[in-house]
């Protein structure tokens, strides 16, 4: 899928910015705190309702606005589409509508998919259990939108229950009580663990391959996803909720004097290995980042195993940190295939790329063209600049 | 901005639930165009219904004096009991005129994030009502919801020892909907729930 053109208003530091990108690769350059994060922010926002960076989408509106709106033209196999987001503070709501038709959240996700890459990708090595955690959930979510709300559901019954268990030891809920939380939980925790299982798995193929091009066949990758229900058969959802329902029967006395569910999908982790040894602990830094780039590299195809078209990727000023090899077998991974928007400061190396694309600057939430290249007809320097002026696409 | 009554009006209409400032202003001027008479005969039915509807001393319902008219009514079927979560779901289930027993209202679902467990809702009074009553089937009508799951699972449990039938509501496809505009849980729940041909 490609993000062809972009329309911002009042959204983070730009007041309006209307910008058409290169279907290979779109440099933004510019110096620190100019607006190229919050770009990025805004194509992510644009295909998944949601901020990377916070959860108060206030925040998102540029200073002393209430309404702000991120829309975009968007190709996919399936044809074009608009999309649009429009959030209004003072009235508290959020409008998602696809081509100019009003549609429920999880009826909009899914027509643009991106991956993010950041520096801060690192925790999903480094970092706890939870960061591998939603980074799995992240994946699902974006393939099957419907997961997000099992995965709500399943939290809530999750709080209420551990509510009563909290309780318990003063003797102010009943065994039977808390049973009658169990029945449902452990349908969701089925419907949620079978989802992962079966998205750990091709994540694992995926990364190991794009792991061992990375090391040149030099270290061995494992991702494995170790759960805290004992099953056997993962594809068996209605099995699955049965000895989930028996195994908290099993944890009772446990679980009760601890105050809280200690089995489920919310306890699980994703390991990692490089070559049988835990990268959580074991691995250097230079290990963590080829890590996490065979990861994201794995996103994609994941994401186009699952919807049949490549993600958009989203590079934010880690470039820069990968050396000569990786940044090669990088640009070789995308090809060509994956629109990408990579971010940085560092003029020589990103102006090297944009023989690719299209380069940006980057400036007090102002973008300009400053060179065009490639597959973009007619698209030279002079057009890109004046691209900037177009009349808004999206009036209403 | 308006003189002291219209204000006190605007904002008496504010209280209610659904209704918004412009609302709330178009009611009130609305108000003051009607018929002093309408007007009195509005705000008396306000007050009477305040006074004089209290809930049926048998199942929770809205009702003037001890029980309400559902639960007067004899003609009914004494061996069915439906319970719902709240006093309205019973005129939502009224409305179908399939149900021909007598009904059973909680006052809510269980929620131990909000406080609420069995001893908050008139789960006592239900035991008390079938014990050494007429009740055969028990059907369970709260809301499709996790808190309304919960409840009927925990009302399940507790009643089936009476040795008493319970059942649950089946939940899934809108009738004169298309299966292809369904979302997945509402399918699988349907699908769940399939029964032989």
């Amino acid at each position: 899928m490609l993000l062809q053109e972009l329309y911002l208003a009042n959204f983070r530091n730009f007041r309006e910015l209307n910008i058409s990108f290169h279907p290979k690769i779109n440099v933004l350059m510019g110096e620190n705190a100019q607006g190229k994060t919050n770009l990025l922010e805004s194509i992510s926002y644009l295909g998944s309702g949601r901020s990377f960076r916070t959860r108060n989408d206030t925040e998102t509106i540029f200073w002393g606005k209430s309404v702000c709106v991120i829309s975009g033209r968007v190709l996919r196999a399936g044809g074009e589409n608009r999309l649009k987001i429009a959030l209004d503070s003072t009235e508290r709501v959020k409008k998602y509508t696809v081509d100019r038709v009003l549609k429920e959240r999880h009826d909009y996700t899914g027509k643009l998919i991106t991956v993010l890459f950041t520096p801060d990708d690192l925790q999903l090595v480094k970092g706890g259990p939870q960061n591998r955690r939603k980074y799995l959930d992240e994946e699902v979510c974006k393939v099957s939108p419907l997961y997000e709300a099992e995965l709500t559901r399943y939290q809530h019954i999750l709080r209420q229950r551990n509510q009563l268990l909290r309780i318990y030891s003063k003797k102010q809920s009943s065994r039977m009580e808390i049973e009658c939380w169990d029945e449902e939980l452990s349908k969701s925790a089925a419907v949620i663990l079978r989802k992962r299982v079966a998205a750990a798995h091709r994540l694992n193929l995926l990364a190991r391959l794009a792991h061992r091009r990375l090391t040149g066949g030099g270290e061995n990758l494992e991702i494995s996803y170790f759960s805290t229900v004992p099953f056997v058969e993962k594809n068996d959802e209605k099995k699955l909720a049965e000895v989930i329902l028996a195994s908290l029967a099993s944890n009772f006395a446990k679980e009760v004097s601890l105050g809280v569910t200690l089995l489920g999908p919310h306890r699980d982790e994703l390991q990692m290995t490089l070559n049988n040894r835990d990268a959580r602990q074991y691995a250097s830094q230079g290990q963590m980042r080829t890590l996490v780039l065979a990861l994201k590299l794995a996103e994609l195809e994941y994401i186009k195993g699952e919807t049949g078209e490549f993600p958009v990727l989203l590079y934010d000023d880690v470039f820069s940190e990968l050396d000569e090899t990786r940044r090669r077998l990088l640009l070789e991974a995308i090809d060509g295939r994956v629109q990408t928007f990579i971010t940085g400061t560092e003029v020589k190396n990103l102006l090297d790329l944009g023989r690719y694309g299209d380069v940006f600057r980057v400036k007090r939430g102002e973008v300009e063209g400053v060179a065009s290249h490639g597959a973009n007809p007619g698209a030279d320097v002079a057009a890109t600049a004046g691209r900037k002026k177009n009349k808004r696409p999206d009036a209403d | 901005m308006y003189p002291g009554t219209i204000a006190r009006l605007i904002e008496a209409f504010l209280k209610l639930p659904g209704i918004g400032p412009k609302t709330a202003a178009r009611l009130a001027f609305f108000v003051l165009k009607m018929p002093r008479e309408e007007v009195a005969g509005m705000a008396r039915a306000l007050v009477e219904a305040r006074d004089k509807t209290s809930y049926c001393k048998l199942c929770g319902n809205y009702c003037e004096g001890e029980r309400c008219v559902i639960c007067r009514d004899v003609r009914r079927d004494q061996a069915v009991v439906c319970v719902v979560q709240e006093a309205r779901d019973v005129l939502a289930m009224e409305k179908t005129r399939e149900f021909r027993g007598y009904y059973h209202v909680l006052g809510g679902a269980i929620s131990p994030l909000d406080g609420i467990g069995p001893e908050q809702l008139r789960v006592r009074e239900l035991l008390e009502r079938l014990g050494g009553s007429q009740v055969r089937e028990l059907i369970l009508a709260t809301n499709p919801n996790v808190e309304g799951e919960a409840t009927a699972h925990y009302l399940a449990k507790v009643i089936k020892p009476l040795g008493v039938r319970v059942t649950r509501i089946a939940h899934g496809l809108p009738v004169g909907a298309d299966l292809e505009y369904a979302d997945e849980v509402t399918l699988s729940r349907a699908l769940e729930g399939r029964r032989e041909m």
